[in-house]
């Protein structure tokens, strides 16, 4: 059982973050949010009182070590309850109980928590193979969903979600978090006014060194814990990291990709594992624009970037900062150059003390989002429960979701089968 | 006519290179040189840049003589020379004192610093602190509160290199601003004249004041004037004397026309700190160039200009 310290703590923490969601809630409401991310509509609600009405009942599926840090978002978030939680491993399943003080309703199986007639929503923080079937399930049981992302295993699986979503009318979130990030928003203003140019290039990569691997207490367990390292179960690096900055790119471009070509090998962590440790893709765009994305687990030297090349400037996502592509021409040079030009000798009025920027880190990249704190779980999962607070679907959501899970699939198909895989087209799919 | 023009950000300001009449798949690469010549230097003699020589002599030189390669011997023998030549008034170790006079006159506490407070901290910096070993080519300081600022002469070094490279590359016609308070010219404009270079009127933008006919010459404009970079006006530019540690008063801006980016850019800050009588006794004898400065005076919304000229001209 927790103490009387612990339980006050969080619940100053809850009272913080419902001022936090007051200002939220200004901001979201603002037309140039709603106008580019349309998700964050239900972000404009006033944060929840605190009577039984106003909560929004949720059971986690699978409190592996995402669904664990979800799982403590959401008893952070005002007006959510964790009111069930499942997983059919144990320890797992013994630590997501303990965590809930014993009161949330504990599963093994996922389809007994869907019985629950007094649960609004589930969190599914499952392995890659097992999104759609529990997300089918979920929303044929009449719940609202979240699931981690990638969306799911292959194209049909993804394109059977979308539909059993369509049939539902419920909410469904996709556990893209730069969705809700502020840099990544100013990113995207950036570029839709043309402040970077003409999106010419974009180039993302995920770099760590790690095996990627956890311990397990008993061989037999191996597929279990260390999923990500079987083709059974996963897409590797594709689904899990590269799905995230695809999505980003599907964003900043308006668009899915046309094809994909690539290359993967398993080059360092030869232990067995059936997942590439280094993949290397090539989307192809509309408009003649290439994204070109690698990841790899040998080396982190370069950490993760996502650079949206521009003819006018650049923006590193991650860091969140934009580069003008140069600094801005004096009026005398414009002037000279104008004069050149023409064989005119006329003064140049240059002369003075030395010019210096407006801020200092215009001169090495300007902060998209000065202050900005890394809040995008949290104001995600607020969406999830606003939106179930509403009962209306978020807009957009979906597509950002099918479009991202299909794109990472694209990439890993194409290393496998040494061959361009293009867009599926799916008769009848309205997303 | 084709002009090339390639702009980038370096030493805090930007770099203006402008070529008339050559060869565009040349240019290119030929600013990219410049570029990565210009920057390679910031990364060595910026101070802000905790990796770069500099930080590491100020880390440093105080606990032991520090080694310098050929072109920071280079610069420090030419800081060295413009500090005896200007006799003290020319010097890259008041960094202290420019500390002590932007925190005071940042914020909302604009105060100045105590008399005593300046006068301990005048006495803790400066170039005499300096070593300068012509054998081992080592650099020392003999007072642990010395601190290296190329802010006045770095600049005028990175033009000098970029006008050797032009010069071995052949370019016979160039027109280089850097942050424009360093201006040079290579040969002549492509009329055949010499390049007619102005100095902007303070208040007045856009209007120049004063021009210079300057053929492969260099201007270099020092000023303790604000300068508003946009609609935020930065306070930018305090000129402190390292005679009595003090800042100059007045909007004044002083130019220097020189054969060299760095002659001019040390003198231009060391005239503006040297009083009006004792100027042409100071120069007089080795300065080969124009001097000129200008007072912009404010009253009744109605601005006025004091000029004075030097003309040492061979």
């Amino acid at each position: 059982m927790k103490n009387n310290a612990d339980s006050e703590f969080r619940s100053e923490i809850v009272k913080n973050r419902r001022n936090f969601l007051k200002k939220l809630a200004v901001f979201a409401g603002s037309s140039g949010v709603l106008a580019s991310m349309p998700w964050w509509s239900p972000l404009r609600a006033e944060p929840p009182g605190s009577s039984a009405l106003d909560r929004v009942r949720l059971g986690i599926i699978g409190v592996g070590s995402r669904g664990r840090k979800l799982m403590l978002h959401l008893m952070e978030t005002p007006g959510v309850e964790v009111a069930a939680v499942c997983d059919d491993y144990e320890p797992h399943y013994n630590r997501a109980l303990d965590l809930t003080d014993g009161k949330a309703k504990a599963f093994k199986d996922y389809r007994k928590l869907l019985e629950m007639n007094d649960l609004d929503g589930v969190v599914i923080a499952t392995p890659l193979f097992e999104h759609a079937r529990m997300c089918i399930d979920s929303l044929d049981a009449g719940k609202h969903v979240f699931c981690e992302k990638s969306l799911a295993y292959d194209f049909a699986e993804c394109a059977n979600v979308v539909k059993a979503y369509r049939k539902s009318g419920k909410v469904f979130q996709i556990g893209y978090q730069r969705l809700y990030s502020i840099p990544f928003l100013k990113a995207k203003g950036y570029v839709d006014s043309g402040t970077i140019g003409k999106i010419t290039q974009i180039r993302a990569y995920w770099h760590r060194n790690n095996d990627w691997r956890r311990s397990i207490p008993r061989p037999e367990l191996e597929k279990k814990i260390n999923w990500r390292l079987y083709r059974k179960y996963s897409c590797g690096l594709m689904t899990e990291l590269a799905s995230h900055h695809l999505q980003v790119v599907n964003w900043v471009l308006n668009a899915h990709p046309i094809s994909v070509v690539g290359y993967g090998s398993i080059n360092h962590w030869k232990d067995g594992r059936e997942l590439y440790d280094s993949v290397n893709v090539v989307y192809k765009y509309p408009e003649g624009v290439n994204v070109i994305y690698d990841s790899m687990i040998s080396n982190r030297r370069y950490g993760f970037e996502i650079q949206i090349m521009g003819s006018e400037g650049t923006i590193e996502g991650e860091k969140g900062k934009i580069y003008s592509e140069h600094p801005p021409t004096p009026p005398a040079i414009v002037q000279l150059i104008n004069e050149l030009e023409r064989d005119i000798l006329d003064s140049v009025p240059i002369g003075g003390p030395s010019w210096a920027p407006d801020l200092e880190l215009d001169y090495k990249g300007k902060l998209l989002a000065p202050g900005w704190s890394g809040e995008e779980t949290a104001i995600q999962l607020t969406a999830f429960a606003a939106a179930i607070r509403e009962s209306r679907p978020i807009p957009g959501m979906m597509k950002h979701a099918y479009d991202g899970g299909v794109a990472a699939l694209m990439g890993q198909f194409a290393m496998e089968q040494g061959r361009e895989i293009t867009w599926p087209q799916v008769e009848g799919l309205q997303i | 006519m084709d002009v090339f023009h390639h702009g980038f950000y370096g030493m805090g300001t930007r770099f203006e290179l402008i070529i008339p009449g050559i060869d565009f798949v040349e240019e290119q690469s030929l600013s990219e040189s410049v570029e990565r010549l210009v920057l390679g230097l910031e990364t060595k003699l910026s101070r802000f840049d905790s990796a770069s020589a500099i930080s590491e002599i100020n880390r440093r030189a105080f606990h032991e003589p520090i080694p310098l390669d050929e072109e920071l011997w280079e610069i420090f023998s030419l800081c060295s020379e413009y500090h005896q030549k200007t006799k003290g008034a020319f010097d890259i170790a008041i960094l202290p004192l420019i500390n002590l006079w932007k925190k005071a006159l940042q914020g909302e506490s604009y105060s100045e610093p105590p008399n005593e407070k300046i006068t301990s901290v005048l006495e803790q910096c400066g170039m005499r602190h300096l070593e300068l070993d012509f054998t081992g080519r080592t650099l020392r300081f003999h007072h642990p509160s010395v601190e290296i600022d190329f802010g006045g002469i770095g600049k005028g070094f990175a033009v000098q290199k970029t006008l050797d490279y032009l010069q071995r590359e052949g370019i016979e016609s160039a027109f280089i601003s850097f942050g424009e308070s360093s201006v040079s010219v290579v040969g002549d404009h492509p009329t055949g004249k010499p390049w007619p270079v102005g100095i902007e009127h303070f208040f007045d933008r856009g209007r120049s004041v004063h021009d210079f006919s300057m053929t492969d010459a260099s201007l270099s404009t020092s000023g303790n004037a604000l300068v508003k970079s946009s609609l935020n006006e930065t306070p930018h530019g305090h000129v402190i004397s390292p005679f009595t540690g003090y800042p100059i008063g007045g909007y004044r801006i002083l130019s220097v026309v020189s054969e060299s980016p760095i002659e001019a850019e040390a003198l231009s800050t060391a005239l503006l700190v040297t009083d009006l009588v004792d100027r042409d006794k100071l120069i007089s004898s080795w300065f080969r160039g124009k001097a000129l400065e200008i007072e912009f005076t404010l009253e009744n919304r109605q601005h006025f200009e004091n000029i004075w000229t030097y003309n040492y001209e061979k």
